[in-house]
């Protein structure tokens, strides 16, 4: 087996007192779809963030490619691992130029045309504000821009939850797509038929816990069970 | 003068009448109001006449730095949620005061004497001190409602400075708004502060209006000095390091 790209070890979140996530040991293999379930408020998206440092676990130790995340540089870091939320992400302003904005800031080098190639947006899109671009639009710009940036891992976030099916399609067959670029996927879903057909293997959140590890199908049997059912299984 | 100031009060006995009038339940605020606004005034009546005769710089200064400290205070009351808030005010309020009176003296526009000084200087103390709460408050605010836009920029790998930017320039721009406004209207409504105290004191109008354009300009800089000082530093509270938001 390679070895992992992530790994945590005894990771614990807190915040304002509370214990948002605990003794979270984990490894994320190369390439893999790695796919985390869970009710709502079950940690998932806090989980998440700790892969790019948007959020600061408090105890225990996250390595990323055998590197402790800390002694990274953080731009090295997000160089290589992404995360892509579901929402208004984008900030305000016609899309043009707010597309201008991250690619200056981003130092991508590419124009707001190119980036609207990559998901197969109509160009009509660039003279509308972000404010007013359809959820779905504005997902798929998101997840454009982060392809730009041509990161090792993808973080996904319920990017699926704001698309028509049509367009949760879409963005199902572009991350299989990065997948068999080389790409590693890790991703938060709602969407159960995507979770099978994309997810290989992953992990089960309750109050902040792993309660099960294993094949989506397998994950998907703990819904609405209580700990020790589930765990049986 | 003296007696004749307390014929002044027939003015809040008349307020506190129509409020009692039309049930306005105000009286009570009204009369405990007229007695503090009664006692603070004399308090600093004397306190200035004192520091008026004393003519010592330090001793100007000092009040400057008290004022400023209450004023700081009043700051970290209307910003709540900013960590450190009265400490980022005082410092904006520090620097605000310190670049405008600072400039009108190195032109020579006003001598460091107390008539000068202490006048204008609590003029920018206040301005700055409402700027800067406002600023505070304003970002603090921002970062929070466009969390979701600033976290993917970061995610992306944009430095926090950029990723806050356009809230850091909101925020400035909607202190600075209500200088700008009186800006555009001062004289054509009402008769600013200074330059009524100044008329009533006897100076000449034309004398009273060139003071009162510069009191203004002085806010103008004290504000944006202020509250730029302020927010800068507070961005450093409210990211951790060059890596997230801390709120
Ligand atoms: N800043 C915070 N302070 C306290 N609790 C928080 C904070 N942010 C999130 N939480 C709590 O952490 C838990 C996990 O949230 P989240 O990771 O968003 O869950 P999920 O994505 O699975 O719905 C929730 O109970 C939420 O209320
Ligand atoms: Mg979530």
């Amino acid at each position: 087996m390679s070895k992992p790209v992530f790994k945590f070890e005894n990771v614990y979140l807190e915040k304002n007192g509370k214990t948002i996530l605990e003794d979270i040991n984990l490894e994320i293999f190369p390439n893999e779809f790695f796919v985390i379930l869970g009710e709502n408020g079950s940690g998932k998206s806090s989980l998440l963030k700790l892969f790019n440092r948007l959020e600061l676990n408090t105890k225990g130790r996250i390595y990323f490619n055998g590197e402790d995340i800390e002694d990274i540089p953080i731009h090295k870091l997000r160089d290589k691992v992404i995360m892509i939320m579901q929402g208004a992400t984008l900030f305000e302003g016609k899309v043009k130029k707010v597309l201008e904005t991250y690619i200056k800031k981003l130092n991508l080098n590419k124009t707001p045309e190119d980036i609207l190639d990559i998901m197969g947006l109509n160009y009509s899109n660039l003279e509308k504000n972000t404010e007013n671009l359809s959820g779905g639009e504005g997902q798929l710009i998101a997840i454009s821009l982060a392809i730009a940036k041509n990161p090792d891992i993808f973080l996904l976030d319920e990017i699926t939850s704001a698309l028509s099916i049509t367009m949760g399609a879409l963005v199902r067959n572009k991350m299989k797509e990065l997948q068999k670029q080389g790409k590693t996927i890790i991703c938060i879903t709602h969407n159960m038929e995507n979770a099978v057909e994309v997810g290989e293997r992953g992990i089960f959140l309750k109050d902040g816990k792993i309660i099960k590890r294993g094949s989506v199908k397998e994950l998907i049997e703990c819904f609405g069970k209580d700990e020790e059912k589930c765990i049986k299984r | 003068m003296y007696q004749k100031v307390v014929y002044s009060a027939i003015l809040l006995i008349i307020a506190i009448g129509i409020s009692y009038y039309n049930k306005l339940k105000a009286e009570k605020d009204l009369i405990i109001g007229g007695i503090r606004a009664a006692v603070q005034l004399v308090l600093i009546g004397y306190v200035l006449h004192y520091i008026f005769a004393l003519d010592k710089l330090w001793a100007q200064i000092l009040l400057l730095f008290i004022m400023s400290i209450i004023a700081s205070h009043t700051a970290k009351g209307r910003a709540k949620e900013v960590k450190n808030a009265g400490f980022l005010a005082f410092l904006g309020i520090i620097s605000g005061t310190f670049v405008s009176i600072g400039v009108l003296l190195a032109v020579g526009f006003i001598t460091p004497e107390p008539k000068y000084l202490i006048p204008l200087g609590g003029m920018v103390i206040g301005n700055t001190m409402t700027a800067s709460a406002l600023a505070l408050d304003r970002f603090h605010s921002e970062l929070k409602t466009n969390l979701p836009k600033i976290l993917f920029a970061l995610s992306l790998g944009m430095s926090t400075k950029d990723a806050s930017i356009f809230y850091i320039r909101k925020s400035i721009r909607a202190a600075m708004t209500p200088i700008i406004n009186t800006l555009k209207i001062v004289g054509l409504i009402q008769l600013p502060g200074a330059m009524t105290g100044m008329l009533v004191a006897g100076a000449s109008p034309m004398k009273a209006a060139m003071f009162q354009l510069a009191i203004m300009y002085m806010i103008a800089a004290a504000v944006s000095t202020g509250s730029s000082v302020a927010l800068l530093l507070a961005r450093k509270d409210l990211f951790y390091k060059d890596i997230t938001v801390n709120i």
